[in-house]
C-alpha cells in the first residue's frame, strides 16, 4: 500500500498497482524504492484525490497506455479529425462535476501524469464547447466579450459566413 | 488553467468549433488561432461559405505551422490572403488552388515562388497558369504535380516549369488538356528527367506523335499509370513502343486513340504483362486479334472498357474471359457486333 497526503494534510491509502497509473507517483515510487514515508501532493486536495483514486481504481485493469502517447488506437486528438464522442458512460458520469471541480481534475491529471483521465477530462471540457454559437460559449463558461471596436468589427467580417451558429 | 492545458483541451475541437471559439473573447481568440491547431487547412464542406476575411486570419495563424493547404473551388480567395500562407510557409507540403478564380496570374505568380518543402501541387484548371505566372515557381522537392488544363500555359512555360522549376523527384504529372503546351520535345526531356514518374496524364495532348511517346517511355520506365486519351495521332508505333519499354505499367487510357489497331496491343501485351486496367473506347480500329492478345498477354486484367470498339465481337470478348479470370469490369456499350450471349457467358 501506498500513503498519499493531499494539500490540506489528509491521508489516502491505495494499492501500489492502482495509483502507478500516475507517471509521476510511479516513477517516485521506482527510485525510493519500498518506503513507508507518505508521499505529500500539495498540489492536490482531499475532495480531487478522492476522485484520482476512484478514476485509478476503476481503470486499475485497463491496458497500459504508453505515457507518450495520447491518443488510443481508434482514437484521434489529432489535427485532422479530433474525436471527444467516444467516452463511455462510468467517464462521463465521473466528469459531472462543477466546472471548477473539472478544471481541478485536469490539473490534477496533468500534475500527477495520468494521461487517459487528462485526455477524459480535457475532451469533457471540449464536449461543453462543441457545436456552439460564440455567445453559447460566453454564458456556459460565464466569459464577458473584450474585444475593441477593431476587432469586433473583424470578426463580424470574417463571421458572415456562419453567423447561424 | 495554463496556456498548455487550455491549448490541450482546444485540441480536441474540430475546425468549426475553433472558429466559434476565436469569436468569443481575446483570450479564447488567441487560443484557437495558436498556430498549432493549423497544420491543416482544408475547406471541404464549406469552400464557398468560408469568407476570405476568415482566411486570412487562419492565415496569418497558422504561419510557419502550416503543411497542407486545401482551398479547392475558394473563389472568393483574395491575393493578400494566398500571400500570407505561403510567405511563410517553409514547412507548406501540399497546396491545392484549382478553382480559385479570383486570383490573377500576378497574384499567382507573386504567391508561388520557392516553397522548399512543397510535394504536392495542384493548379488545375486555372487559367492564370502562364508563362509568366510560373517564372519564378521553385519546388525542388515536388513530388505531385498538377496542371490538368492549364489552357493558357505556353509550351516554354511549361517547360521552364518541369525543366527549372521542379526537382527530379517528381513521380505524379497530370497535364492533360494542356494543348498548347505540350509537344514530342518536351516529352522526350520528361523522359530524360524524370526517370521515377509513375503517374501521367496527357490526356488531350493532341500536338503528340509516337515520336514523342517513343523517347518519354524510353526514359519513364516506371510508369505505373498512363493516360493517352484522346491523344489522336497516336499509331501502334507509339503505343507497342510502351509495352517494350514499361513491364510495370498498371492502368492505360487509350480512349480516343482512333489509330491504334490490334498490331499494337499485341506490341503492348508483349510487355506490359502487370495491366489491370485499359480503356479502348472509341478505338474503332482494334478487333478481336488485339483482344486475343491482351488476353494472352494481360491475364491480371480487371477493368476492361471498349465501348464503341465497333470492330469486336463475342470471339474477342470470350477469349478476354477466359484470359483475364480477375475481370471485374467489362464496358461493351455501344458495340454493335456484341450478342447477347456474351451476358449469357459472364
Amino acid at each position: 500500500m501506498v500513503r498519499l497526503h493531499s494539500s490540506e494534510g489528509s491521508e489516502f491509502e491505495v494499492e501500489r498497482s492502482v495509483i502507478e497509473k500516475s507517471l509521476l507517483i510511479k516513477n517516485m515510487l521506482d527510485d525510493v524504492g519500498e518506503n513507508d514515508a507518505a508521499i505529500p501532493l500539495p498540489n492536490v486536495s482531499g475532495p480531487i484525490l478522492a476522485k484520482v483514486i476512484e478514476y485509478c481504481e476503476h481503470h486499475r485493469n485497463d491496458p497500459d497506455v504508453d505515457g507518450q502517447n495520447t491518443t488510443k488506437p481508434g482514437t484521434s486528438a489529432g489535427a485532422s479529425s479530433p474525436s471527444s464522442d467516444d467516452i463511455d458512460e462510468w467517464d462521463m458520469e465521473f466528469c459531472r462535476v462543477d466546472q471548477g471541480t473539472l478544471y481541478e481534475m485536469i490539473l490534477a491529471a496533468n500534475y500527477l501524469d495520468i494521461r487517459s483521465m487528462l485526455d477524459l477530462t480535457c475532451k469533457t471540457v471540449a464536449n461543453m464547447i462543441k457545436n456552439k454559437s460564440p455567445e453559447e460559449i460566453r454564458r456556459t463558461f460565464n466569459i464577458t466579450k473584450d474585444f475593441t471596436p477593431e476587432e469586433e468589427e473583424l470578426v463580424r467580417r470574417e463571421n458572415a459566413w456562419c453567423e447561424d451558429r | 488553467l495554463p496556456r498548455e492545458t487550455q491549448l490541450q483541451i482546444f485540441r480536441h475541437l474540430s475546425k468549426l468549433d475553433l472558429l466559434a471559439a476565436c469569436k468569443v473573447s481575446r483570450v479564447w481568440r488567441s487560443l484557437a488561432l495558436d498556430g498549432s491547431h493549423w497544420t491543416a487547412l482544408d475547406v471541404r464542406g464549406w469552400h464557398t461559405a468560408i469568407t476570405d476575411a476568415q482566411l486570412l486570419t487562419i492565415a496569418e495563424a497558422a504561419g510557419s505551422f502550416v503543411r497542407h493547404v486545401n482551398l479547392r473551388g475558394c473563389m472568393q480567395l483574395q491575393a493578400p490572403t494566398l500571400n500570407a500562407i505561403t510567405v511563410h510557409a517553409i514547412n507548406l507540403e501540399s497546396l491545392t488552388l484549382a478553382g480559385c478564380r479570383a486570383l490573377t496570374a500576378w497574384d499567382i505568380g507573386a504567391a508561388l515562388t520557392s516553397l522548399p518543402s512543397l510535394r504536392r501541387l495542384d493548379l488545375s484548371g486555372l487559367l492564370t497558369v502562364t508563362e509568366r505566372s510560373m517564372a519564378q515557381l521553385d519546388v525542388p522537392r515536388l513530388e505531385e504535380l498538377n496542371l490538368t488544363r492549364c489552357r493558357n500555359l505556353s509550351a516554354i512555360g511549361l517547360w521552364r516549369v518541369l525543366m527549372e522549376g521542379v526537382g527530379p523527384g517528381l513521380t505524379t504529372l497530370r497535364i492533360g488538356g494542356c494543348e498548347r503546351a505540350v509537344n514530342n520535345d518536351l516529352l522526350a526531356n520528361i523522359g530524360l528527367r524524370y526517370p521515377r514518374l509513375a503517374h501521367l496524364s496527357l490526356a488531350d495532348c493532341n500536338a503528340i506523335t509516337d515520336t514523342g511517346l517513343i523517347k518519354l517511355v524510353q526514359g519513364c520506365r516506371q510508369l505505373d499509370t498512363l493516360s493517352l486519351s484522346r491523344c489522336h495521332r497516336l499509331t501502334d508505333m507509339g503505343i507497342g513502343a510502351i509495352g517494350e519499354h514499361c513491364p510495370q505499367l498498371a492502368r492505360l487510357d487509350l480512349a480516343g486513340c482512333i489509330e491504334l489497331t490490334s498490331d499494337g496491343l499485341e506490341a503492348l501485351s508483349r510487355g506490359c504483362h502487370q495491366l489491370t486496367q485499359i480503356d479502348l473506347e472509341d478505338c474503332v480500329m482494334v478487333d478481336d486479334e488485339g483482344l486475343h492478345a491482351l488476353a494472352a498477354g494481360c491475364p491480371r486484367l480487371q477493368d476492361v472498357a471498349l465501348g464503341f470498339c465497333d470492330a469486336i465481337s463475342d470471339d474477342g470478348v470470350f477469349a478476354l474471359i477466359a484470359g483475364c479470370p480477375g475481370l471485374k469490369c467489362l464496358a461493351v456499350d455501344n458495340c454493335s457486333s456484341i450478342s447477347n450471349e456474351v451476358l449469357t457467358r459472364i
